[in-house]
């Protein structure tokens, strides 16, 4: 792999706690005087949230369609009964 | 519904489908009921729902977090807890019981600024394949293996590279929208 791939993979083993324990500890102690370094770290992780919060996206969809079958498709009417049931009930 | 044989359903993307129809048989009505006895609507229900399956994913898939509860009892406290969070006044009229007590919501749950939200948005639809192999990865849990089977690399090692290749293309959009932001 290029360089600039390695890179992302020490960042991503460093950030997952994956590399032994005293790289680990050697990366820490690069951070503190690299500002370069901890400037990559920090984009790096506002990836990794990214990446979750795209996850959560593709899985809301998931379950819309599922959502969508279970209130619409005919195999369902009982499920559809009793959910209807819930909300048509006094309290 | 047994919970070991829930998680593997979860995990396997073919079969996610399947669980999640399982839970709304079995977890659904309860968590309804939950929501209509607080005065919420259907939709309401719907969506405190989504949000108690994702949290329950997360944490079945991610975490691997041992539940000893059933899984409708366990989705229900998930759902009691989003909804205080969702009406704050409301707290002491939601009774949380034994294990409820216990449930957390992650602590990045609830939805980004809007101009995270575009950034998504651009993400999603200028790389959808790089994306959709970095939610295998980081979200989906699935191995190199799968991954490189799933999106027809000839090795673990090739797809490798392209989830890192995939992971720099993001970086590299993410630094540029951090730069026009600074200049807007």
């Amino acid at each position: 792999m290029r360089k600039s791939l390695n890179d992302l993979r020490l960042i991503e083993n460093y950030l997952f706690q994956r590399l032994p324990a005293a790289e680990q500890q050697a990366f820490k102690v690069r951070l503190l005087t690299e500002s370069r370094l901890s400037e990559q770290v920090a984009v790096q992780q506002e990836v990794y949230a990214l990446i979750k919060r795209y996850g959560r996206r593709q899985l809301k969809k998931e379950l819309e369609a599922v959502h969508e079958r279970m209130f619409k498709s005919p195999e369902k009417t009982w499920f559809r009964q009793k959910i209807k049931n819930l909300f048509t009930r006094k309290k | 519904m047994d919970y070991s044989e829930l998680t593997i359903m979860l995990q396997e993307p073919a079969q996610r489908e399947q669980a999640f129809e399982q839970l709304y048989e079995e977890a659904f009505p309860a968590v309804a009921g939950f929501v209509r006895r607080m005065g919420g609507s259907f939709s309401d229900a719907k969506d405190i729902f989504h949000d108690a399956l994702i949290i329950f994913y997360e944490k079945t898939v991610h975490q691997q977090t041992h539940i000893t509860a059933a899984v409708p009892a366990y989705v229900l406290g998930i759902a009691k807890h989003l909804w205080v969070r969702k009406y704050k006044g409301d707290q002491q009229h939601v009774s949380l019981e034994g294990m409820e007590k216990e449930v957390s919501i992650p602590y990045d749950f609830y939805e980004p600024k809007a101009s995270e939200n575009r950034l998504l948005q651009y993400l999603a639809a200028a790389g959808k394949k790089c994306m959709e192999m970095l939610r295998s990865f980081y979200y989906s849990n699935l191995t190199m293996q799968e991954i490189a089977e799933t999106f027809g690399y000839g090795s673990v090692r090739s797809a490798t590279v392209q989830k890192f290749k995939c992971l720099e293309k993001v970086r590299e959009k993410v630094k540029n929208e951090a730069y026009e932001e600074v200049f807007e």
